[in-house]
């Protein structure tokens, strides 16, 4: 196009800001060439395309923190406040301490709270999330560090490091721990608990998934479940694995490599053996995909592969050429995927 | 996006609050919160400053209330005061690490596989947008994002209007030339 363009008036006309006067001037130039609607399709197509996506805001819990915040007396009363105390170190209740809000939630959120005394000191418990196809790394200030893995969910004390060192976890992550013989590190799940001191080990407890693990790379732990006394909690060294097994019981298990649990904290994907329906639960997450098996059989086929910060688009390629199967993906949803044995022609 | 009410709705709900109704602050509040969320985290950068920076407002517009009379919209008016607000929360911001740094490195979180799915919108849309210098960006999410008229946007942000007709220009332009340039490289 050799004329000018008038960029402004275009810009004006899409996002709807024109006078009538102006409106009438873009449709008459419109009107004069097919080039220039062209382009102003294509500008409209840029304008509806370029909306950021809004992720989803908590405004209950922000408006019960602003009331609190509000030293004039809104006439009504205030809602019933969620409370929150720290644990102490015996009462060793499993129960996850705040109701939990679904993984779907995308961000942190504040839980406003009081104490039982009348100050007007607010407790925090800050919430770090993921979603499908994200990792995050969470630093504390005593420098523990802290992975954690696709659809998670981690809750932080705002007291952490004060009053106790204790964060409540659902889903996975990998876990680095300050040594502090004073401050025992305490991961709470739905189903266990696992103290110590200081070291490195993974914990997987999603809430949509019968397992649990505790994998120990560093280090002593100490794991115990929901549903026995707390005189059965088991010790668990590194190299050792605790799995969560029928009624609440922990089965201990010496493995010669716990890359199948941990490697995801580096960056791998490692699958020893693994049954494709659960290889799939794990791209699923990590790739933020949805999968489907033509045949169900198919999920219990093995597969054993190492994979390196590869994209989705190379595991599937090489899972699909590795266990011949055909991969079809859904034209209207990019991520959704089927998975059917290949037409050998 | 802003709620959708009327120039006159906005003074009405404006008196109310002036007045002292509590009701019509808490209306107030969930009508705007979630939009100057996404607003003022365009500034700070991370949600929870981001709220924390919008909580701020309100609790100060309450405390002042019987001297609230909005000039001209009550939605710029707002998004006004979240953006001085933010910009003095991004001013005033501690150097040292803290649970909040750690939440920006939260944000940052990786992303997964750009090359896959370049034509999935949400990442897409995020890096384009992105791209733009910082003013321009902001401007632009406002018409785009948030519905603000010219005039709304130029109050907001203390700038002309000819200052945002120039920069909405520029920024469609360079956005449909991206756009462009990744659709026919696409498979």
């Amino acid at each position: 196009m050799h004329e000018a363009i008038d960029w402004e008036l275009l810009a004006k006309y899409v996002s709807g800001n024109c006078s009538e006067a102006e409106r009438a001037a873009v449709e008459t130039w419109v009107n004069a060439d097919p080039a220039h609607r062209q382009l102003l399709e294509e500008l409209r197509e840029t304008w509806m395309l370029m909306g950021q996506a809004q992720r989803p805001v908590l405004v209950e819990a922000a408006w019960q923190r602003v009331q609190a915040q509000l030293t004039t007396a809104l006439s009504r009363p205030p809602h019933p406040m969620r409370r929150h105390r720290p644990m102490g170190w015996g009462a060793r209740v499993l129960a996850v301490l705040i109701v939990a809000l679904g993984l779907a939630l995308a961000y942190a959120e504040f839980w406003p709270s009081q104490k039982g005394s009348p100050s007007e000191e607010i407790e925090l418990v800050r919430v770090f999330t993921t979603q499908r196809g994200q990792r995050a790394t969470i630093q504390l200030l005593d420098g523990t560090r802290i992975l954690l893995a696709p659809e998670s969910r981690l809750e932080v004390a705002a007291t952490y490091g004060r009053a106790g060192r204790e964060v409540t976890l659902s889903g996975e992550a990998f876990f680095e721990v300050a040594s502090d013989s004073l401050h025992p590190f305490v991961v709470q799940t739905s189903r266990l608990a696992v103290r110590v001191l200081g070291t490195a080990f993974g914990v997987r407890a999603y809430a949509n998934e019968n397992q649990a693990y505790v994998a120990v790379r560093q280090g002593k732990v100490q794991v115990q479940s929901d549903r026995v006394p707390a005189t059965l909690a088991v010790f668990l060294e590194a190299g050792q694995l605790a799995r969560l097994v029928g009624q609440g019981r922990l089965r201990v298990e010496r493995m010669a490599s716990l890359d199948v649990y941990l490697s995801w904290a580096e960056g791998r994907l490692v699958f020893v053996r693994t049954p494709l329906r659960e290889v799939v639960q794990v791209l699923e997450r990590w790739y933020d995909l949805e999968i489907e098996l033509s045949d169900p059989a198919l999920g219990e086929r093995q597969l054993t592969a190492t994979f390196e910060e590869a994209s989705a688009y190379q595991v599937l390629q090489i899972i699909a050429a590795t266990m011949n199967l055909e991969t079809v993906r859904d034209a209207h949803h990019p991520r959704r995927i089927l998975w059917r044995p290949a037409s050998n022609l | 996006m802003k709620p959708q009410l009327s120039a006159f709705e906005q003074q009405q709900l404006a008196a109310r609050v002036r007045q002292g109704d509590a009701g019509a602050f808490e209306q107030l509040f969930r009508l705007y919160y979630a939009p100057l969320v996404h607003f003022a985290a365009r500034i700070v950068g991370t949600f929870s400053e981001a709220e924390e920076v919008v909580q701020k407002v309100f609790v100060n517009l309450w405390q002042r209330h019987t001297l609230w009379v909005p000039q001209a919209s009550v939605t710029a008016y707002l998004y006004g005061a979240v953006r001085n607000e933010a910009i003095k929360h991004a001013q005033r911001r501690p150097p040292t690490v803290s649970l909040e740094a750690a939440e920006a490195i939260v944000s940052e979180s990786m992303g997964v596989d750009h090359q896959l799915f370049e034509h999935e919108l949400a990442g897409l849309v995020e890096r384009l947008v992105g791209e733009l210098p910082e003013q321009r960006r902001l401007i632009f999410s406002l018409s785009r994002d948030h519905g603000l008229s010219y005039a709304e946007i130029a109050q907001v942000l203390d700038i002309s209007i000819k200052t945002v007709e120039t920069q909405m220009g520029r920024a469609l332009r360079q956005l449909r030339e991206r756009v462009r340039a990744l659709w026919n490289v696409s498979f």
